[in-house]
């Protein structure tokens, strides 16, 4: 008897350590399982293979429930909004069209904001990604699209006219070295007027010669294309709220050729 | 002697089988739990190496153990011709005062936190079981990645009294290498870069 009444005792000892430790240094999150952790976990959500916690599986309309639940509450101002009529109209169109999202589909993409340093000066860049089959089973994230002023390789302002001269043919384009000595920042003022630059490919040229670094991602969304005459981001949420995580950021309706004419873009 | 041959196929197949006869998905969910326990086991070497309760030199043995943990035990990858094929692996650490995530290399980071300021320092973690992990993705033949996200909570205490309080989400890459062994496949986990997402107090 006394064995049973020290065992109980410790036990419960044991439950009250366990539940101060708790309460003073790892509180518990009530949000923590409906917060969407991971873009991994958006995807099982709005395929419909995981359901957000607070949502009751036995409601007729727990599916679009769940889908609703991926919007980051935030951008409706109240039930009577126009946006969340037209968050309806999306989710239907997701529903009706059974649309699924799947890591290997060539129409998402990350859009990641960068802090990068070019010859010591800070610059902002946008580097587009999408994820690119490898093998059968094997893929990985590949740069699609650079883009940022740096990368435009615009002259300076205060910059003087130049030219190639008229008869600079008569002395085997001696200006070309003058032109890459004496004044490299001006080299677009060379280039043919219907000339455009590709950021892209300036981008990994300069990285490639190490005088451009990215320093940190500052802003990270992922851009979905799935569902037909829509586009919708998603963007992460902290906030101690349960509707908090990876959520739908914004979403508009888009025609299919806007949708090609990007997506090729991405692509090229 | 047949007998006892026959006695060894026979406990070999029931090792070996029960790893065969797994699905893919049986085989993932196995291996997504092995990542969180790795980085579970990483969280116990951090708390452990940042509490004041241990002498200083106990706890700098257990920045090494921890270090095993790591691929290449943290350290920078070269090639043959000796460019690198991969920096040292990276732990980003935030505050409320730095939100913006900072890269310190693991190999100072560990160190470092062997000697914080505070007279005492509490770091816990996100129970292992409660971890998130994503999918898992193949790289290579018997090569595999994941990340592994958990909430690490810091506290820092002089006479007592918290004078500092923070928990910040933490995202962990995890490499899956596959090894065949005499008993059969068997499944390595070893830890990379460490993401810090937002920093608040709790």
């Amino acid at each position: 008897m006394r064995k049973v009444i020290v065992a109980i005792t410790l036990l419960w000892l044991g439950h009250l350590m366990d539940a101060s430790a708790q309460s003073l240094f790892k509180p518990v999150d009530l949000n923590y399982d409906a917060k969407i952790k991971l873009v991994d976990e958006f995807f099982d959500r709005f395929n419909g293979k995981e359901i957000t916690p607070y949502i009751d599986k036995n409601l007729a309309d727990y599916k679009k429930y769940n889908l609703l639940s991926l919007f980051n509450g935030g951008m409706f101002k109240s039930r009577k909004d126009p946006l969340l009529t037209e968050a309806d109209s999306l989710i239907n169109k997701i529903l009706t069209d059974s649309i699924s999202l799947n890591y290997t589909d060539s129409v998402w993409f990350a859009k990641a904001k960068c802090l990068a340093v070019m010859n010591g000066k800070e610059t902002e860049l946008t580097v587009w990604l999408n994820v690119e089959k490898r093998t059968e089973d094997m893929s990985k994230w590949v740069i699609a699209r650079a883009e940022g002023i740096i990368l435009k390789m615009l002259p300076p302002k205060t910059s003087h006219d130049m030219m190639l001269l008229p008869n600079d043919h008569e002395t085997n384009f001696i200006s070309l070295h003058r032109m890459t000595k004496d004044t490299p920042k001006q080299s677009m003022r060379f280039a043919r007027k219907d000339f455009t630059i590709d950021e892209t490919s300036v981008f990994f040229t300069l990285v490639s010669l190490g005088q451009l670094k990215i320093e940190s991602v500052t802003d990270l969304q992922f851009v979905f294309y799935q569902v037909p005459g829509y586009r919708f981001n998603i963007s992460y949420f902290e906030r101690e709220k349960a509707n908090c995580g990876w959520l739908i950021s914004s979403f508009e309706r888009i025609t299919e050729s806007n949708k090609e004419e990007f997506i090729s873009k991405m692509h090229e | 002697m047949k007998k006892i041959r026959l006695f060894y196929v026979l406990l070999a197949m029931l090792i070996v089988i029960p790893m065969s006869a797994q699905t893919d998905s049986q085989k993932e969910e196995m291996l997504k739990t092995r990542a969180k326990e790795k980085v579970g086991q990483f969280c116990d070497y951090v708390s452990f190496i940042a509490s004041k309760k241990k002498n200083l030199k106990t706890r700098l043995y257990y920045v090494d153990k921890a270090k095993n943990l790591f691929l290449n035990r943290g350290k920078a990858l070269f090639d043959e011709d000796g460019s690198m094929v991969r920096d040292s692996v990276i732990m980003q650490v935030t505050s409320l005062k730095a939100k913006k995530p900072r890269n310190v290399y693991l190999n100072k980071y560990l160190p470092n936190l062997a000697q914080l300021k505070y007279p005492e320092v509490e770091v816990t973690s996100t129970d292992v079981a409660e971890m998130k992990v994503s999918n898992l993705h193949k790289i290579g033949d018997g090569l595999y990645t994941c990340t592994v996200y958990f909430y690490q909570y810091f506290v820092g205490k002089a006479d007592n009294r918290v004078v500092y309080k923070d928990k910040t989400n933490k995202r962990v890459q995890c490499y899956i290498v596959e090894e065949e062994t005499e008993d059969g496949l068997e499944y390595v986990v070893l830890l990379g870069d460490i993401y810090a997402g937002t920093t608040e107090s709790f």
